[in-house]
């Protein structure tokens, strides 16, 4: 191996090589050239070179990790950290065999899972493929389960003969479905909202006033009142920042992936609107790495609208994500847009306060931008004016699981589980029925039929112990096993858990494990529950324990 | 100034001290693992060892 091996003078009893894993000279070279073009270097775009190597190379060989860290001038360590941190960057040791350019990943979240796809998981094992292959969690097809990607090619209702047909004939690449283009979305009075507000015609007063009568609130899963947060972002002294969060990791949720797709610049526009509202200086879009198609697609749509000087060049700055969940949490994801391990943060502050570089930011889901043109164009009562058993607005639920017809389904917000079921869902799946519902993913918690008549939305289900989140419906019926539907509950959120307080790290690891006897003890399933809901940072920790809640409160038959 | 009540005891102290150092400073010791009141320690709260119900608030907390 070629080494610079210099002795190091002056100390006393020193070892006679250099201590700590030496530059390689020829990786080195091939570094400059990869990321020649990315003078000068910023520590946080330190993603975006691991994701340059990972690419290339099917993995990051220890030698390039040296070398990005002597090129960039970040400690190796500090790259050492952030690599192993995310899911999608594969470490390896220098002497490896090359790897397979193929990775096939399974998904094995909850519907998935309800759909089997251990078995595919143990077929594929045994197929011999010449790939890498691998367990992962949900990709944002829940409706099309269960769901495999060959390098970024997704494989819905996969089985062996797609897979290997795929392998065969080299087929990697995301698809897109169509979308509206820049030139229709603009024929259809596109981006005249977003001139009018630049030019000062309509106002962020205008705004406010529209938005607090629309009552629409942030559909990333919390649910704070948009036009509240606008307020508040304004209120700190600039310069101000506004992020997108498009991590979508929520098993069951699909909605923002649908929204990005079919219409990427009525996305763009509100996301323009928002930024401006706040007069932020740039916009980060945060995409995850699952939808790789999509972060070309809003990349070429943002070329297209900079040339036509709809927007100044390096407004909008895609960051693509690199596999963790946890990074859909805001402050985890500003961090990771720093460039660093997804770890959330202690508040307050509040990252409206201080958020990305330490600049108030503004941080928004994809839908939620998603709607502000139409509601301002048909008045925020519009809006309100939906919804039904008392509630207000629309909802856009991602249904998934024991139905008929899964999918997108806008409607009513307030509307119950029993009508989406029956009037959105064509009913349940021949031969099954219908037990209980996923309210809001993997963290909403889990309620009975019993409780089918809830109106769901934001504030309805937490006498319940649930919550709604991004409106991830997964149907559960009598065929399915509530134990095993919680312990991969539990196993999804101890994989994702990024392990920074103990409540989660270790409750999340400790509960997977006395879920999986036999006979759950549920004095100690108890108090676990409610040290990692009291005591953890951040939500994944507060909301682990929701699932295993409620199967003991509302499933007692099953866990005898 | 702020004035509050740790275990019904009444304590006072500066308003930017965290609820661990009034704490201390008013002889109550909080249980703690990841901090040392030292100089050079910032309290980075990971442990979760001093976590306190507050009356009011959903999640406990110490420093924060
Ligand atoms: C563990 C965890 C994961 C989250 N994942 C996402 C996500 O994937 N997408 C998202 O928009 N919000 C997610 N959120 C919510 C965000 O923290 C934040 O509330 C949201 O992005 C704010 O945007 P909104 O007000 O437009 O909803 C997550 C929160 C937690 C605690
Ligand atoms: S609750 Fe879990 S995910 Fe959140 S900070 Fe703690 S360890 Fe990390
Ligand atoms: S794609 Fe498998 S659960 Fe979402
Ligand atoms: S001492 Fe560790 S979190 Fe407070």
């Amino acid at each position: 191996m070629n080494t610079i091996n210099k002795r190091a003078p002056g100390r006393r009893d020193k070892v006679y090589f250099n201590k700590g894993r030496q530059l390689d000279l020829s990786a080195f070279e091939e570094a400059k050239k990869i990321l020649d073009s990315y003078r000068p270097f910023k520590k946080d775009m330190l993603i975006e070179y691991l994701h340059l190597f990972n690419d290339k190379f099917h993995g990051l060989y220890a030698k390039h990790l040296r070398a990005i860290a002597e090129l960039t001038k970040i400690s190796m360590s500090e790259v050492y950290e952030v690599a192993s941190f995310y899911a999608h960057f594969k470490i390896i040791d220098d002497d490896a065999l090359p790897q397979s350019e193929v990775t096939v990943k399974v998904c094995d979240s909850i519907t998935c899972f309800m759909n089997k796809s251990e078995d595919l998981y143990s077929q594929i094992k045994d197929s011999n493929f010449n790939a890498r292959i691998e367990k992962a969690p949900c990709m944002g097809r829940c409706n099309l389960a269960p769901v495999v990607e060959v390098n970024h090619n997704h494989i819905c209702n996969a089985n062996l003969e797609k897979i290997s047909n795929a392998i065969k004939t080299k087929d990697y690449l995301y698809k897109n479905d169509n979308f509206i283009s820049l030139e229709d979305y603009r024929s259809n009075g596109g981006y005249e909202l977003f001139k009018k507000l630049q030019e000062g015609t309509v106002t962020f007063d205008q705004f406010i006033k529209c938005f607090s009568e629309s009552e629409l609130r942030g559909l990333g899963g919390a649910g704070f009142p948009a036009f509240k947060k606008w307020q508040f972002v304004k209120s700190y002294k600039g310069p101000r920042l506004m992020c997108i969060n498009a991590d979508e990791g929520e098993p069951g949720t699909f909605k923002d992936r649908f929204y990005l797709n079919k219409d990427p610049h009525r996305f763009l526009e509100g996301t323009l609107i928002a930024a401006t509202l706040v007069e932020a200086q740039t916009c980060y879009l945060y995409i995850r790495d699952e939808y790789y198609g999509l972060i070309k697609l809003i990349e070429n749509e943002i070329k297209k609208l900079e040339s036509l000087n709809i927007i100044s060049k390096d407004f909008l700055v895609i960051r693509r994500g690199a596999g963790a969940y946890i990074c859909g949490e805001e402050s985890a994801l500003i961090e990771s847009i720093e460039g660093k391990r997804g770890l959330p943060r202690n508040r307050p502050p509040y990252v409206a306060e201080v958020g990305l570089f330490g600049k108030p930011t503004l941080v928004h889901n994809v839908e939620t931008v998603y709607w502000i043109r139409e509601i301002f164009e048909k008045g925020g009562k519009w809006f309100s004016s939906h919804g039904r058993n008392g509630r207000k607005g629309l909802r856009t639920f991602s249904v998934s699981g024991n139905v008929k017809s899964p999918g997108i389904k806008l409607t009513d917000a307030g509307i119950t589980i029993n009508e989406l079921i029956e009037e959105h869902c064509g009913g349940m799946l021949d031969g099954h029925k219908f037990k209980g519902y996923l309210p809001g993913g993997a963290s909403g918690g889990i309620l009975p039929a019993s409780l089918g008549n809830i109106p769901l939305d934001f504030d309805t289900l937490q006498e319940y112990g649930c919550f709604i989140g991004s409106a991830a419906i997964v149907v559960l019926s009598d065929k399915v096993d509530i134990k095993s539907i919680g312990l991969n509950l539990m196993k999804f959120f101890e994989d994702e858990s990024c392990g920074q307080c103990t409540p989660c790290r270790n409750g999340t690891s400790m509960a997977v494990k006395l879920m999986e006897q036999k006979d759950w003890d549920i004095d100690l399933l108890n108090k676990l529950s409610v040290t990692m809901n009291k005591a953890s940072i951040c939500g994944l920790g507060q909301a682990a324990p929701n699932p295993l809640q409620c199967i003991i409160k509302y499933f007692e038959e099953d866990l005898k | 100034m702020v004035k509050f009540k740790i275990n019904n005891k009444e304590v006072q102290g500066n308003k930017e001290d965290t609820i661990w150092e009034i704490a201390k400073s008013n002889g109550i010791s909080i249980p703690h693992l990841c901090h040392s009141d030292e100089v050079g320690y910032k309290p980075d709260g990971n442990c979760r060892a001093c976590v306190v119900q507050v009356k009011g608030e959903r999640i406990s907390k110490s420093f924060y």
